[in-house]
């Protein structure tokens, strides 16, 4: 599209719908090609785990970061307050007890929430290796679909003529070849 | 609910393509409707009110305000309250909706988003403005500093902190991330080149992966998790500010419920009203259909009721405490000079919305607009009236006095409602007023129910 085409990169075919596209990637994925990427407007069942994404440590990964971040700030809320009221500046209000932990609990809930809040949503943009404002697939011309109607599978290298009948084969509209 | 209803909440003949086409192009096209200017130059000036209010208090002081001793609070913390009490609602569409998976959230939940994000803002503003001296703000935050000086954490005032700035940011991630695939949409469609570069500097590159669909309702189902709790701690905290007081009206435990019910209240009020307006200004009445009127109203009717609840109780514990203060204040609140604003609010919020009892006025556009009219004013006048007639006369009757209002509050209040819709009104122009990814997923999922059912 923009630019000289000057490097191979791989094919993207677009199907009709998401199960054809489903069954492409079985396929294409059982010829051993492991680069490949599904492109769909709203997230499908199953198709992320049928293009690699692994359920054991990828599945809860988020919350797990999440909560594990979540629970360290919680305490290190929780004992910056208890360090600050108990040893470093202690003054008795109402005659209640220095350490008065529950008056320490909204804070200590708060700062957590926010950290895994955070902790989330970076994790989640790393992992997805976001920002990302360049990638091949844009490059192909009626990409646009893929955040409307479209379902696309971009497969990177491999052998190109071989791949490209595996994916007429699955019922692509069209396959074309993706320039970097 | 049944597939039945959830097939009934979207058109007949919509497709993931043409629904995109049409809401993209809400952004997209190139000239606004003659209303919306009209509607945004009003805001715009009000915005301007607002600011012009702003630097006069921040440049004056708070004796702008009609606060004194005995009523120290005045419209800057009822109105704080009110404002994120709106903005509750919004969050809890987004995410409880979201976890209970109830399939009329999809076309409401961007409009609630917004509106909850620009209802911070302006409760947040609210909350520096009641300070004496903003400048000294940072008192607040926890750091080392030459006076060898810590924050007071046993203190309503510095959770405050915590909870509206922690809340703010929580919607802002919230509100950016359920619009990323909506932004690489307006990316995909957008026709100049500048419009191509500021939502694909928004979009962050989204290129609807598979694997990055997965990983995002992962993040999704964490911060719909977090938020449930977010919800109910924030107005808690809040009202925390008065029930941790002795101040007889104050010094009652039901208070973070109650705050909260009353904010999910009004702020389900106020996604109703937006979703009417919306789907007239816009023409979606067919995506924003009288079905999700009737939802709202039922959820409006569900959080009255228990705000009508917690009247009963404030009113049983009054009496049942045996205290005489305690007494007195609730017989002040209906005769007292601030009368009016109790059985005001009683209209409001305790006659008026038993209309919603009745399918039809559920599903009438002009009634549920009234009703959250109605409501939102109600909600108002019921902080109103907890924190002056709690206040006004207390114990020492020497101290009794009646504190109203200056034309320095009006004008403030007044602005920050210009605000609120001046920031919605940008955003509807720059953003998608439905979420096209959730629709998109609401359309498959009706595809896959009929494909189960044949």
């Amino acid at each position: 599209m923009k630019g000289a085409a000057s490097g191979h990169y791989g094919l993207i075919a677009r199907f009709d719908d998401s199960e054809a596209l489903l069954t492409a990637v079985y396929r294409v994925r059982e010829t051993g090609h492991r680069r490949l990427e599904a492109h769909t407007p709203f997230p499908v069942p199953g198709l992320a785990e049928a293009t690699g994404f692994s359920e054991d440590g990828g599945r809860f990964q988020v919350a797990r970061i999440a909560l594990l971040v979540g629970v360290i700030a919680a305490a290190i809320a929780f004992g910056l307050q208890w360090y600050t009221a108990v040893i470093d500046y202690p003054i008795v209000v109402g005659g209640k007890p220095l350490n008065s932990w529950p008056a320490f609990l909204p804070i200590t809930f708060k700062v957590g929430i926010f950290n895994s809040v955070m902790a989330a949503a970076i994790t989640m943009l790393v992992k997805n290796r976001l920002p990302h404002f360049y990638h091949p697939v844009f490059n192909e011309d009626d990409f646009a679909a893929a955040s409307a109607d479209g379902f696309f599978l971009s497969v990177r290298g491999g052998d190109t003529e071989k791949l490209a009948m595996l994916l007429w084969n699955c019922g692509a509209r069209y396959v074309r070849e993706l320039t970097l | 609910m049944s597939q039945d209803t959830a097939e009934k909440l979207l058109p007949e003949g919509l497709t993931h393509g043409n629904m995109t086409g049409r809401i993209a192009d809400l952004v997209l096209a190139n000239r606004a409707r003659r209303r919306w200017w009209l509607a945004f130059a009003v805001s715009g000036v009000l915005a301007l009110l607002f600011v012009f209010c702003l630097v006069a208090v921040f440049s004056t002081g708070v004796g702008l305000f009609g606060i004194n001793i005995p009523v120290a609070w005045g419209f800057p913390i009822v109105n704080t309250i009110w404002w994120i009490g709106i903005a509750h609602a919004g969050t809890l569409i987004s995410a409880v909706l979201l976890l209970t998976r109830q399939p009329w959230r999809a076309p409401v939940a961007r409009l609630a988003e917004a509106m909850a994000m620009f209802a911070i803002v302006c409760a947040g503003i609210y909350a520096i403005a009641h300070l004496g001296r903003p400048q000294l703000m940072h008192y607040l935050l926890p750091y080392p500093n030459t006076q060898d000086l810590w924050p007071q954490w046993r203190s309503p005032l510095v959770w405050d902190f915590f909870a509206i700035s922690t809340y703010f940011i929580f919607t802002l991630g919230f509100l950016f991330f359920s619009l990323l695939p909506d932004f690489a949409t307006l990316r995909d469609r957008a026709r100049s080149r500048a419009l191509q570069i500021f939502y694909g500097l928004l979009a962050l590159g989204w290129r609807n992966s598979a694997q990055h669909w997965a990983r995002y309702e992962q993040v999704n189902r964490v911060l719909a998790a977090v938020a449930a709790p977010i919800v109910v701690s924030v107005t808690g905290i809040i009202s925390l500010d008065l029930a941790v007081s002795i101040v007889p009206g104050f010094h009652f435990t039901i208070f973070p419920p109650y705050f909260v019910a009353g904010a999910l209240f009004s702020g389900f009020a106020t996604v109703a009203l937006l979703a009417v307006i919306t789907r007239a200004m816009f023409g979606l009445r067919d995506l924003i259909t009288r079905r999700h009127l009737d939802y709202l109203g039922r959820m409006m009717l569900l959080f009255a009721l228990i705000v009508n609840y917690a009247y009963i109780q404030e009113i049983f514990t009054a009496w049942y405490s045996g205290d005489l203060y305690q007494r007195a204040v609730t017989i002040d609140r209906w005769t007292g000079p601030y009368a009016p604003a109790w059985w005001g609010m009683f209209v409001c919020n305790v006659l008026l919305v038993q209309l919603l009892w009745f399918k039809s006025v559920r599903r009438s556009s002009a009634a549920i607009f009234t009703l959250a009219i109605t409501s939102n004013i109600g909600m108002w006048l019921e902080r109103y009236q907890i924190l002056f007639t709690s206040m006004h006369a207390s114990f020492i009757p020497a101290t009794w006095d009646t504190v109203t209002p200056t034309a320095w509050d009006g004008l403030l209040a007044l602005g920050s409602l210009g605000l609120f819709v001046f920031f919605l009104l940008a955003f509807v122009r720059l953003a998608p007023v439905i979420s096209m990814h959730d629709m998109r997923s609401a359309i498959y999922k009706r595809e896959q129910q009929r494909e189960q059912t044949k």
